[in-house]
C-alpha cells in the first residue's frame, strides 16, 4: 500500500491535515501557549519583577536628570549611544540601554531603570519574565542561532496549510457550525470541540499565522542572514542598532568630542509638537535615541513605534542634530506600508485597547484547545484500531501530554521559581537570571518522562500539578511581596491583580479537570468503543 | 460597554442563525411549531452586518474589523455552549422565529 492511497480530494486533504497537524503538536501548542501569555507579557513582567510595580497617577519623570544619573553610573566607561524608553501605561518606568565603548562584565551594553519619580537607578531585572522569556519563546523557542526562527516559520506555514485543509476536511462545516454534543462518546466530543474551536477561531489563526510570517519575512528580507545570526541574543540593543545601520540617514562619528550639556527633553517635546500638529491629535513619542553620544555628530532620534489607540504601527521618526538642533531627517509612513504595518501591529498587540487584548487572549486559548483536541482525536482514532502498534501510540501519547499539560506545568514552575528569587533562596552557583529557565526546562522534560511512565493517568496527574502550582504562585506572590488581591484591586494595580486572578482561575479549572478525569478513568479505564462512521480516521 | 452590547447582539444573531437549522430548532422548540427559516437567516445576517458597520463607525476600521471578528467568534462559541447545556434559554428567541 502506498503512503498516499488514491482517494478523493477531501480524503487527501484529511490525510494532509492529520499528518501536518500531529507531527508538530509540540511546536503548535508551545507557540499558541506562549503567544497567548505574551498578550500579557508586560503584566507578567510587573508580577515577576516586583521592584518595577508602580501604582499611581500617570508617571512624571525627569528625562535629563535620569540621563545624567545613568551616564554617571558607568564608572567612566564611555557610552557611545543611548536608547531611552519613556514610561508607558503598561510599562510604568523609564529605562535605558547604553551601548558601551568597551566590554564590561562580558556585556557591551549597560541597563538602567527609573521607577516612578525616583531618581534612584535600578539595574537589570533579575527575572527574564514575560518579555525576556515567554515572548521570545513564542517566536524562536530560545534555540541558539537561526534554527528556532526557521522552525517557527515552518509552524506558521503549517498553520496556514491546516486552516485551509481543515475547512475542506471538515465533513459538514455548515451543518455542524454551532454543534457541540458533550454527552456523546469521548471521541465525538473531542472532534466536536476541535471543529468548534477551529471554526470559531479560523480568521484569527489565519491572520496571526500570516502576520507572523510577514514579520519574519520583513526582518529576514531586510537584513543579511549571517548578521542576524551573529547579533541575535548578543544584546537587546544590538538588533535595533543593526536594523538601523541599514538606514541611509545614519551619520558617521565626527571623532571630535563635545560636552553633552544641552537638555534632551526639548527634542522630544519638539518632535511630539510637530507630530501632534501633523496628525491633528496629541502624539507621544515612545522611544528616544542618542547616537554618537559625546561626539560632535551626536544625533537625537525621536521615534513613535506603537501609537496608543491604533492597530497600525507608526513609522514616525525625526532626527535632530544635537549641537545645532536642526532637523536632519523627518520620516513619515507611506500608504504603501500601511497594510504591512497593520498586520505587524495586530500581531504585536501593543495597542491600548483592553477588550481587544482580552479577546486576543481568548483567541490564543482557543488555539491551545484546538491543538490539544486535534492531537487527542488523532490518538483516540488510532488507539481504537491500532492494537498492532502500542508503542507508537504510547510515544505519541507521552509527546502529547508533555506538549499540552507539560508546558503549562513548566510555566507554573517558572512562576513559582520566580518567587524564590525574591526570597533569595536559590541553590548555590546559579545566577538569578538563569534560575527560571533552568527550572522551566527541567520541569518540562520531567513532564514527558512522567507521561511515558504513567500512561493515561498522566493527564489527571499533570492537571493536578498545574492546579497546585498556580495556587502556590498566587499565594507566594502575596507572601513575598505583600501585594494580595484586595490591595492590588483597590489600589489599581490591575496588572498584578489580573495575573493573580488568572492564576486562581487556572488553578480552579485544572483542579476541576483533574477531578473530572479521575471520574472518567474509573468509569472507562481503556480505549473508547463505538462506531460512528464520521469518526473513521483517514488512514 | 460597547463590546458587551455588540457581543449580546452578535450572540442573538448567531442564535437566530443556529435556530434556522433543523437540528438546533428541534432541541429548542420542537413541539412548538415550525421555524421561519428565511426570517431567522435574514435577521441573523442583518444584525451581524449591522454590528460590523457599527463597530467600524464607533472604533475605526482597523479596530472595528478585528473586534467584530473576535466578538463574533465568541458569540458562535457561546451559542454552541448554550445549545449544548442550556437550550431552554433560547426559547424566547425561538418564539420570535416561530411560524404563526
Amino acid at each position: 500500500m502506498s503512503a498516499f492511497p488514491k482517494r478523493d480530494f477531501r480524503a487527501s486533504m484529511t490525510w494532509l491535515h492529520s499528518w501536518a497537524g500531529i507531527i508538530p503538536t509540540l511546536l503548535f501548542f508551545a507557540v499558541f501557549w506562549m503567544g497567548t501569555l505574551s498578550v500579557f507579557d508586560k503584566e507578567i513582567d510587573r508580577w515577576m519583577q516586583p521592584e518595577s510595580r508602580y501604582a499611581g497617577p500617570p508617571i512624571a519623570y525627569d528625562l535629563d536628570a535620569s540621563i545624567e544619573t545613568f551616564i554617571g553610573a558607568q564608572n567612566g566607561v564611555e557610552v557611545t549611544s543611548l536608547f531611552i524608553m519613556p514610561p508607558k501605561p503598561r510599562e510604568p518606568y523609564l529605562y535605558f540601554y547604553g551601548v558601551l565603548a568597551e566590554e564590561v562584565n562580558g556585556k557591551t551594553y549597560s541597563y538602567g531603570r527609573f521607577v516612578g519619580e525616583s531618581n534612584e537607578m535600578l539595574g537589570e531585572p533579575q527575572s527574564l519574565a514575560g518579555s525576556g522569556f515567554i515572548f521570545p519563546f513564542h517566536f524562536k523557542l530560545h534555540i541558539p542561532g537561526n534554527f528556532g526562527y526557521y522552525l517557527i516559520g515552518a509552524v506558521a506555514l503549517a498553520m496556514l496549510v491546516l486552516t485551509v485543509t481543515g475547512v475542506i476536511a471538515h465533513r459538514k462545516i455548515i451543518a455542524d457550525f454551532f454543534t457541540f454534543r458533550p454527552t456523546r462518546k469521548a471521541r465525538r466530543v473531542t472532534l466536536d470541540l476541535h471543529n468548534l474551536m477551529g471554526v470559531v477561531g479560523l480568521p484569527f489563526y489565519f491572520l496571526f499565522a500570516l502576520s507572523g510570517l510577514y514579520i519574519f519575512a520583513g526582518w529576514f528580507a531586510a537584513l543579511p542572514m549571517q548578521t542576524v545570526d551573529g547579533v541575535m541574543g548578543k544584546s537587546p540593543v544590538a538588533f535595533l542598532e543593526l536594523a538601523d545601520s541599514q538606514s541611509p540617514k545614519r551619520r558617521p562619528r565626527a571623532g571630535q568630542s563635545i560636552a553633552m550639556d544641552k537638555a534632551i527633553m526639548p527634542f522630544k517635546t519638539q518632535a511630539e509638537a510637530l507630530w501632534s500638529e501633523r496628525y491633528g491629535a496629541p502624539v507621544m513619542a515612545d522611544r528616544v535615541r542618542i547616537e554618537h553620544y559625546g561626539d560632535a555628530n551626536a544625533t537625537v532620534i525621536v521615534h513613535r513605534v506603537f501609537p496608543g489607540r491604533r492597530v497600525t504601527m507608526a513609522q514616525d521618526r525625526i532626527d535632530f542634530d544635537y549641537a545645532t538642533g536642526t532637523v536632519l531627517y523627518d520620516q513619515q509612513a507611506t500608504p504603501a506600508t500601511a497594510t504591512r504595518s497593520w498586520l505587524e501591529g495586530l500581531h504585536f498587540v501593543q495597542f491600548e485597547h483592553w477588550p481587544l487584548r482580552w479577546l486576543f487572549f481568548a483567541g490564543g486559548a482557543a488555539g491551545c484547545i484546538l491543538t490539544a483536541t486535534g492531537a487527542l482525536f488523532w490518538m483516540r482514532s488510532r488507539e481504537k484500531k491500532a492494537g498492532a502498534q502500542p508503542f507508537n501510540i504510547r510515544f505519541v501519547h507521552a509527546m502529547t501530554v508533555g506538549s499540552v499539560t507539560g508546558i503549562m506545568l513548566a510555566t507554573g514552575v517558572f512562576f513559582v521559581a520566580n518567587r524564590f528569587i525574591a526570597l533569595g533562596a536559590l541553590p548555590p552557583g546559579i545566577a538569578p537570571i538563569e534560575w527560571e529557565p533552568i527550572t522551566f526546562y527541567i520541569a518540562w522534560l520531567l513532564s514527558f518522562i512522567h507521561a511515558a511512565a504513567r500512561g493515561r493517568s498522566a493527564w489527571m496527574d499533570q492537571c493536578f500539578f498545574i492546579a497546585i502550582l498556580s495556587l502556590s504562585a498566587a499565594v507566594l506572590n502575596w507572601v513575598t511581596t505583600g501585594d494580595h488581591l484586595i490591595k492590588t484591586m483597590t489600589t489599581g494595580m490591575w496588572s498584578i491583580a489580573g495575573m493573580d486572578l488568572l492564576l486562581l482561575l487556572t488553578s480552579a479549572l485544572s483542579a476541576w479537570s483533574a477531578i473530572h478525569l479521575r471520574g472518567k478513568a474509573r468509569q472507562r479505564p481503556f480505549a473508547v468503543q463505538g462506531d460512528d462512521p464520521a469518526l473513521q480516521p483517514a488512514e | 460597554m460597547v463590546v458587551t452590547a455588540v457581543f449580546l447582539l452578535c450572540a442573538f444573531s448567531c442564535s437566530a442563525l443556529a435556530l434556522s437549522q433543523d437540528r438546533h430548532w428541534r432541541i429548542v422548540a420542537a413541539q412548538n411549531g415550525v421555524a421561519r427559516k428565511d426570517v431567522a437567516r435574514a435577521l441573523g445576517w442583518t444584525l451581524l452586518i449591522f454590528s460590523l458597520v457599527f463597530l467600524i463607525w464607533r472604533e475605526g476600521p482597523s479596530f472595528g474589523v478585528l473586534l467584530w471578528g473576535m466578538i463574533t467568534a465568541l458569540a458562535i462559541f457561546a451559542t454552541a455552549i448554550l445549545l449544548a447545556y442550556r437550550p431552554q434559554l433560547l426559547k424566547p428567541i425561538a418564539a420570535i422565529l416561530r411560524r404563526r
